[in-house]
């Protein structure tokens, strides 16, 4: 079967001057990321630990396009959507005025309320993790439990994103077929001829 | 980048629209949100300014359900058109999977709109990826309008790339579903 990465074999490029981390870094060529149960697992399993450890209401993962890959916690799981692709923005808005900086070590944002904070921090170079925290967690705690984390779930996804190169595409599967016909249906104008 | 999902059987694509200011990306998204049944759409979200120019984006989610087993999500997105905004524009584009570029088809905004595509020609090859493959679709909108280009004129300036490209009137709906299905069958086919 095909391999998922359509330029396989294209030297590594670099972006922005900046080189790629060693861990999670930029692959241009994938053009998607398969995640796996395996994936999720280990990503869930990290992002417990940090919420128990620092009494944090939620947590998550997400990718810098601002998709959730892993969500867990009680506290706004109904906003996850919006929250992810809120943040992700924040991140990468963020990430272009360190350019202008030329800052390297933007790594982190902070998002506070009088009641409820964020604390983001970047996952090698196409994740984040995001916690969200109530005024009994200390944001000291939170952040030496966030940078410990980011190195796990870099090497999880990693992991993942080597696995990622070697799944088959979904085309060849009847998948392709069933959603482009799904497409046609739901996105429909009623007043289209 | 695309993300499937196995373990929660979940697809996920995200798709900008992309153009000069005014030229109608907001207008698509608010007519395709007031059009989709509710069970298939999440709130419009707008960041925008007082006078309700885009300032970061808007963002719509929308849900095909599921399809094979997968539920099969497009996050929209539009960008802020004006030239003071590039840098949002870079973020907000960020990991794209596809983009509808919404061209105005007003005689006098052809230059916005060339330099807009080559600013999205650009932004696409600093993301590493090959602008020649990337999903696009091309919008001309304000079709309604007296001055709007021939669609030959639009065609030999905006597409010389020749990618699939629909006449729309976004402020009546027309050709915005057309684009909308173009941009989603593009983005899943590579997957
Ligand atoms: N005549 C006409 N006006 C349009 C059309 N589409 C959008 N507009 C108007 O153009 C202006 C800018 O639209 P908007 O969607 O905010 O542009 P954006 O900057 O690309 O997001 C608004 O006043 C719209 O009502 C169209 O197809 N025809
Ligand atoms: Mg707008």
């Amino acid at each position: 079967m095909a391999p998922s990465m359509s330029n396989a074999g294209h030297p590594p490029r670099t972006h922005g001057g900046l080189a790629p981390a060693a861990i999670g870094s930029f692959d241009p060529h994938l053009s998607q990321l398969i995640i796996d149960e395996e994936t999720v697992e280990a990503i869930l399993a990290v992002l417990r630990q940090l919420i128990r450890d620092s009494q944090a209401i939620s947590g998550m993962v997400l990718d810098r396009a601002g998709q959730i890959i892993v969500w867990t916690g009680q506290g706004y799981a109904e906003q996850r959507t919006q929250l992810g692709a809120l943040i992700a923005g924040t991140y990468a808005s963020t990430r272009e005025v360190a350019r202008i900086l030329q800052e390297n070590s933007f790594r982190t944002l902070l998002q506070e309320g009088a009641k409820e904070k964020i604390f983001t921090e970047a996952v090698g170079d196409q994740w984040l993790v995001s916690v969200i925290f109530g005024r009994h967690t200390h944001l000291g705690l939170v952040k030496v439990l966030c940078s410990r984390a980011t190195l796990d779930l870099a090497q999880i996804l990693a992991r993942t994103v080597e696995r990622s190169k070697n799944r088959p595409r979904m085309k060849d599967t009847g998948l392709m077929r069933v959603a482009n016909d799904t497409i046609d249906l739901l996105f429909r104008d009623d007043t289209e001829k | 980048m695309a993300l499937i999902n196995v373990a929660a059987r979940e697809i996920h694509g995200k798709i900008v629209y992309y153009g000069p200011g005014l030229c109608g990306k907001t207008t698509n998204l608010q007519y395709i949100h007031s059009k989709i049944p509710a069970g298939a759409k999440g709130d419009l979200l707008s960041i925008a300014t007082e006078t309700e120019r885009t300032l970061f984006f808007d963002f719509l989610p929308l849900d095909l359900g599921k399809v094979h087993g997968f539920t099969i999500r497009f996050h929209l997105y539009t960008v802020p058109g004006q030239v003071l905004y590039e840098r949002t524009r870079i973020a907000v584009l960020n990991g794209a999977d596809g983009v509808v570029f919404v061209a105005d088809a007003q005689r006098e905004r052809l230059p916005d709109n060339l330099q807009s595509l080559r600013e999205l020609a650009q932004n696409i090859t600093a993301q590493g990826k090959r602008f020649l493959d990337f999903p696009l679709v091309m919008q001309y909108n304000k079709m309604d309008l007296p001055n709007a280009l021939p669609v030959p004129v639009l065609d030999r300036y905006l597409n010389t790339i020749r990618v699939p490209r629909f006449e729309a009137t976004a402020v009546t709906g027309h050709g915005v579903f057309e684009t909308l299905r173009a941009i989603c069958k593009l983005v899943t086919n590579k997957l």
